[in-house]
């Protein structure tokens, strides 16, 4: 299974929408602007998105997953490098706590920002589509390469994913994105997709 | 046959399905404009130079420099092209950027509505 040119850049696009909303809700929260890279979108097997994060310049991770259910289900999540994560939490709840503060809040901001990032994304997604999913709520984890759980199971579970580039107050924040699919689900999207395009006028 | 005094319309957007959007749209209400693609700020910089459009529809978040950039370099040195920003980053401070030098926003998604909006100003 992989994706066409016009998918691939379609999907591109429609989480562009997603992201710009999130963005737009994450800089009244740090009341700051939030400068965003366009998205890269890659569809990878699961046993090779150890690569694809291997590869990136961090080890250690904060991550916000979510499970979405409806036409197509998806296990969304946002993977930040782990000294990110403190400097996000610090921008939302201003400058004036310590560091131990900051690390009772974490866990509860980092979910909030997960929650808005991979929702702004799946809405866009279901908005585009006419069609309803729904979200069970986020849960925060810590982890590195070696333990990530979504990284074992099925080998045939196809990940599709979603590299931006945030700035925030000059302190670059690089995430990925990751959506996790069974082959028929990732079949159920692509399919959502060409309906949209057709209706479009563009396939 | 093309009329080269029908009005010209530059779409700056990296997404092909956008600038195909975008197109369709302008095809399909305004039958009689010219249409020409750039796929960064770069590349729309250079275009308008060589075409002088009537209307530009500028993506913001594109590789290479941004929309809200190449809009301003455009808007200096031919203030008489009307500029639409139609891009999904739609915080506040780039509302505000736009409407500061006179550039219009159009928030995506691209639909008939939104380009309605962006045809308005353009006409306006």
């Amino acid at each position: 299974m992989d994706l066409n040119e016009l998918q691939r850049d379609a999907l591109g696009e429609i989480f562009n929408i997603g992201v710009g909303r999130a963005a737009s809700s994450l800089s009244q929260i740090v009341n700051d602007t939030v400068l965003l890279s366009a998205p890269e979108v890659t569809l990878v097997h699961r046993s090779d998105a150890a690569k694809v994060l291997l590869g990136s310049e961090f080890r250690q991770f904060s991550t916000v997953s979510q499970h979405f259910s409806g036409a197509f289900d998806a296990e969304a999540m946002l993977v930040f490098p782990e000294s990110n994560a403190l400097e996000i939490v610090r921008l939302m709840v201003g400058p004036h706590m310590s560091i131990e503060e900051l690390s009772e809040f974490e866990q509860e901001a980092m979910c909030e920002v997960g929650n808005i990032i991979l929702n702004a994304c799946m809405s866009a997604l279901a908005d585009l589509f006419h069609l309803s999913l729904n979200g069970t709520l986020p849960i925060h984890r810590f982890g590195d390469t070696e333990s990530l759980s979504f990284l074992e199971g099925d080998e045939q579970q196809m990940i599709l994913v979603l590299q931006v580039d945030m700035t925030i107050s000059q302190q670059r924040v690089q995430g990925h994105i990751l959506f996790l699919l069974s082959v028929v689900s990732m079949q159920s999207l692509l399919d959502c997709l060409d309906n949209y395009l057709r209706e479009q006028g563009l396939l | 046959m093309e009329n080269n005094n029908n009005p010209l319309l530059l779409i700056v957007d990296d997404s092909r399905m956008s600038r195909m959007l975008i197109r369709a749209i302008i095809t399909d209400t305004r039958p009689n404009w010219r249409i020409i693609e750039a796929s960064t700020g770069d590349e729309s910089i250079k275009l308008v130079e060589e075409h002088s459009p009537n209307f530009v529809s500028m993506d913001v978040n594109m590789p290479g420099i941004s929309g809200l950039e190449a809009a301003g370099r455009i808007r200096i040195r031919h203030p008489e092209i009307k500029i639409v920003l139609c891009t999904a980053n739609i915080q506040e401070s780039t509302r505000e950027a736009a409407s500061k030098v006179g550039i219009h926003f159009v928030p995506k998604p691209i639909t008939a509505a939104t380009i309605g909006d962006a045809v308005a100003f353009f006409e306006s």
